[in-house]
């Protein structure tokens, strides 16, 4: 079908790409036909190749695009943790497994460039998705930190243990459908055809993680039983890893890993090693920043005061996030799965203030709420088109809020918004304590909703997650209502469809909406599950015709209200460290303290 | 028998020695009012008046009462977006500054010149004034306290005289009770009972927070009971025949009350840290109306400790903390002398020459509990 990213779908991308760093304003005319210029190139790319894509944006901002030159140095790169290093545990299904650290010792199969949605290669060198099958090549010179070679049968091990444990993959693709066509070939099945995009977000969180003499015995009481007991109990000390960095030791306060002189990227990195200091806060992060106790920081929010008084030599990077607050209902409870009151409540909150509260600079309020990310460099349009003005912007605005809560038999007494039977409209608004951003804007939204006679409250609260996830004790809550990926799929299956659809939103698997663009056009029944398989496998001008009549459902029925969109910040220290501006399109990789050093952009000054 | 016989009028009418005193001369109604007063008005006025340390805990509460009362009447409600994000405090400086700028204000139909203050003690991260912020929780905050002493010492004194006074079973089941609020866990009841009833209106809150501070002032007070009851002059009162009731208000209450008030105002700053606490560390739901716990979560969640833009918003419901807090303390201690009634009557104008405060200073057992605290 198609090689990598190339093809339309590719052009799409690079303009996408231009846009968001247009948009970020960090980017000049040459800056944009430098990494056009380097777009596409890496379905083919050897590990030379790679490095001279390095090459291609050095004059972009990259300050070690010479790195061959760079000499070897004793330097330590000191990031947070927010893990307890001593509890870590390397079972990527088990309950402590550290993210962050494991982008270091484990190699990702590939990558992907967050405002472009480019993929690049990791273990996989390059990919060939066809109708029916995929073959996937694994770039040679790759070993485990044990010394044994990576080969096609470990990547084959581990998508299979990834599809029996119900990875996005096991939609696509059936464990028994993975088969090893050489030391560096795997081909997969299709269960039905998928869009480039699709297939490879769902193999973007994949990293080499398990090695076989490990996991071997869960693989086969999967094969045998269709379930491997004791898998998520399985404790690792000491991780056989395949990324730059070798694990050393984990103590209370800090983890230690070193160069991996074997990894195909070893060359680059002219650092010995890396080193995760436990700092469990935003507050200790920022402070570590301040005092120059740490090198880097992957993600951390960080308000405006404070990132003023960073010394100049601390670089900010910025990474759309695809992602951003929403409120989500209780689709089971009784005034929270009524349309109208969803609606209401879409019309009553103001994003454009919402957005400024919660930080101006890294918020943006979604202008369409449609179920599409891309607010900030606008790609959302592209996927809307001419429907675009069919769809309801919900400008803030009591009036129809308040038309919409009569509708559905509310009244107003006393200032405040009482059901038929008296029942005050309120709810405590949950959201996960300590994210500074979302308290903020919190504040924002339970002012407007308190105005207009909703009884809301800012319930900041520990134990958020279990409550959502575990007790599903909630009954409005904020949430991230896209799903981190710019390809619409992805948002439009997490609102109608996915796990959280259906288990905790408990949203209803199919509604009755009236034809895009005829709010009184006769209504036809969307099931969701059929209808997003379906655009899973659909490119071009299908997939855009199915994304936008998804989106419609989302606009009139609002499984979630969606509010605004993040941009991540990550930091990095420029005293002792070379490394890249935000011009690079290289540093909007997660992380870029992780991905630079595997392309040399990352490397220490000499001592 | 005789008893009967000496008292009865007619027997021996003219015989004004022992139990039979009268006064000499007898007072008007108005006269006693007026002596009243003086006694439980003006002379305690004068005692805080003379003691630097009650007028300034006196000062420092009141001024809290009138912000708590009259504050939200004058000063803007807090509100997302009112202002700049993280404006400073004095902004400009007072001379040509644009802290302040002239304005007018229109009372009863006639608009006379006003200055307008543009958020004195600048705003936080959304834009809410921090005065506006610090006065409009003030009466939650008050209610809270006021809350938690009424109940503290309510209960404590209830039970504690109750117990130390009756004796018997009755103080044996009191103590027994007090004994097992004593030795529950305080903070992981405290965030238990939080996380379940989550409470927002102020009273319950007070009491939720001061719900084993009873129990130690019970104690205390049933030991200062048990030694009052023994002494001579309660004594006396019984064998007099006076009730148990007239006596334990009339003898034993006014010689614990400084305690009693040391203690109400020791929950009172007990719950205010306590709130502050619980705030501060996300357990208890922000309301509508900010709190000055959440005003220092926030403040200190977005770098209140580490930038000097943001250190207004930490500092002020601090220092409104500390305030209140130190005003309480002070005006407890006052309270100690107001309700010594040698103190007391040496400050009032009617109570009589020296002999009859030195008959009061006789007559007083020395309960210096409250002082000594």
């Amino acid at each position: 079908m198609s090689d990598g990213h190339t093809g339309e779908s590719g052009r799409r991308l690079r303009e996408t790409r231009r846009r968001f760093l247009r948009a970020a304003g960090a980017v000049g005319v040459g800056g944009a036909a430098g990494l056009a210029g380097c777009a596409g190139s890496n379905v083919e790319s050897t590990p030379e190749s790679t490095g001279d894509t390095g090459g291609d944006t050095g004059g972009d901002g990259t300050e070690s695009s010479e790195t061959e030159s760079t000499p070897m140095t004793d330097q330590t790169f000191v990031t947070p943790t927010t893990d307890v290093p001593k509890d870590m545990q390397f079972n990527p299904y088990g309950q402590q497994y550290p993210e962050r650290v494991a982008f270091a010792l484990f190699e990702n199969l590939l990558y992907v460039n967050e405002a472009t949605s480019q993929f690049m290669p990791g273990v996989l060198e390059s990919w060939d998705i066809g109708d029916d099958a995929v073959t996937l090549s694994v770039r040679d010179g790759y070993t485990w930190h044990s010394g044994d070679a990576v080969t096609a049968e470990d990547v084959a091990f581990k998508l299979e243990l990834e599809i029996h444990d119900g990875a996005a993959l096991s939609n696509i693709v059936a464990a028994e459908d993975v088969s090893v066509v050489d030391e560096s070939t795997v081909e997969l099945g299709l269960k039905r055809s998928v869009a480039d995009e699709v297939f490879l977000y769902s193999l973007k969180p994949i990293a080499l993680d398990t090695p076989r003499d490990t996991f071997g015995e869960f693989l086969e009481a999967y094969r045998d039983d269709g379930e491997a007991p004791g898998l998520t109990e399985l404790t690792i000390d000491e991780p056989n890893g395949t990324g730059p960095f070798r694990y050393v030791h984990a103590r209370n306060q800090e983890m230690v890993a070193d160069r991996f002189a074997d990894h195909p990227d070893a060359d680059q990195i002219n650092f010995k090693r890396f080193r995760w200091d436990y700092l469990q806060s935003n507050q200790k992060q920022w402070q570590a920043l301040r005092t120059d106790s740490v090198d880097g920081i992957d993600n951390v929010f960080t308000p405006t005061n404070i990132a003023e008084s960073y010394g100049d030599h601390v670089r900010e990077i910025q990474m759309p996030a695809n992602w951003g607050m929403g409120v989500m209902f209780n689709h089971e409870h009784k005034h929270y799965g009524q349309q109208n009151v969803k609606r209401a409540i879409q019309y009553v909150i103001d994003r454009e203030k919402l957005a400024q509260t919660a930080g101006g600079k890294m918020h943006v309020p979604v202008e369409v709420p449609s179920g599409l990310p891309g607010n900030f460099d606008g790609s959302y349009k592209d996927w809307l088109g001419d429907s675009l003005s069919d769809f309801d912007p919900y400008e803030p605005s009591t009036d129809k809020a308040a038309r919409l809560l009569r509708e559905a038999g509310f009244s107003k007494q006393d200032g405040t918004w009482v059901d038929a039977d008296g029942e005050t409209l309120s709810f405590p608004y949950k959201i996960p304590a300590g994210w500074n951003d979302w308290t903020a804007g919190g504040q924002s939204i339970v002012q407007d909703l308190n105005d207009f006679g909703i009884e809301a409250s800012l319930n900041p609260s520990q134990s958020y997650w279990g409550d959502i996830y575990g007790n599903q004790d909630y009954v409005v809550a904020g949430l991230g209502w896209p799903d981190g990926k710019l390809y619409p799929y992805f948002s439009l299956n997490k609102l109608l469809n996915g796990f959280r659809s259906r288990t905790i939103l408990k949203f209803p698997r199919e509604v009755e909406v009236a034809p895009l663009g005829e709010p009184n056009g006769e209504k036809r029944t969307v099931e969701f599950e059929s209808e997003l398989e379906e655009l899973a496998g659909l490119t071009g001008e299908a997939a855009k015709k199915k994304t936008q009549e998804l989106a419609w459902v989302v606009n009139r029925h609002l499984p979630m209200a969606p509010l605004m969109e993040k941009l991540d910040q990550a930091w990095l220290t420029t005293d002792d460290w070379n490394t890249v501006t935000q011009d690079d399109e290289d540093a909007i990789v997660d992380w870029p303290q992780y991905y630079l050093p595997r392309e040399g952009k990352l490397t220490a000054k000499p001592e | 028998m005789s008893r009967e016989n000496s008292n009865s009028v007619g027997a021996f009418a003219d015989d004004r020695g022992g139990f039979g005193t009268v006064s000499e001369s007898s007072l008007s109604r108005l006269d006693r009012v007026r002596r009243l007063l003086d006694l439980w008005i003006a002379a305690p006025l004068r005692v805080i008046w003379n003691d630097a340390r009650a007028r300034i805990g006196t000062f420092l509460v009141v001024t809290f009462v009138l912000v708590g009362v009259v504050g939200p009447w004058l000063v803007a409600e807090p509100r997302v977006g009112q202002a700049g994000l993280l404006v400073g405090p004095f902004q400009g400086g007072i001379v040509g500054g644009s802290w302040y700028e002239l304005s007018s204000a229109t009372v009863a139909g006639v608009s006379v010149p006003w200055v307008a203050l543009n958020w004195p003690l600048g705003t936080d991260n959304v834009g809410r004034g921090i005065l506006e912020q610090v006065v409009h929780a003030t009466p939650r905050m008050l209610t809270m306290i006021a809350s938690a002493g009424l109940f503290v010492t309510v209960l404590g004194t209830t039970v504690g005289a109750v117990s130390g006074y009756v004796g018997g079973n009755v103080d044996q089941g009191l103590s027994t009770v007090v004994d097992i609020v004593l030795t529950l866990p305080g903070l992981p009841l405290l965030l238990i009972l939080v996380a379940l009833l989550q409470p927002e209106n102020p009273i319950v809150l007070g009491i939720i927070l001061s719900l084993q501070g009873w129990a130690g002032m019970a104690r205390a007070i049933r030991s200062q009971v048990l030694t009052l009851r023994s002494t001579s002059y309660v004594e006396a009162a019984r064998a007099m025949g006076l009730s148990t009731p007239a006596i334990v208000a009339k003898e034993i209450v006014p010689n614990i009350m400084p305690f009693v008030m040391i203690n109400m105002v020791n929950a009172m700053r007990n719950v205010i840290f306590a709130s502050v606490g619980l705030y501060f560390l996300g357990l208890l739901p922000f309301n509508k109306v900010v709190n000055w716990g959440v005003m220092l979560q926030l403040a200190y969640s977005n770098g209140g400790m580490l930038t000097l833009d943001a250190a207004h918003w930490l500092i002020v419901p601090m220092v409104s903390i500390v305030l209140l807090s130190m005003g309480l303390i002070l005006f407890a201690q006052g309270m100690d002398r107001v309700f010594n009634p040698r103190v007391r009557a040496r400050h009032s104008s009617t109570a009589g020459d020296d002999d009859e405060a030195e008959d009061a200073e006789f007559n007083t057992p020395t309960t210096s509990v409250g002082g000594g605290l």
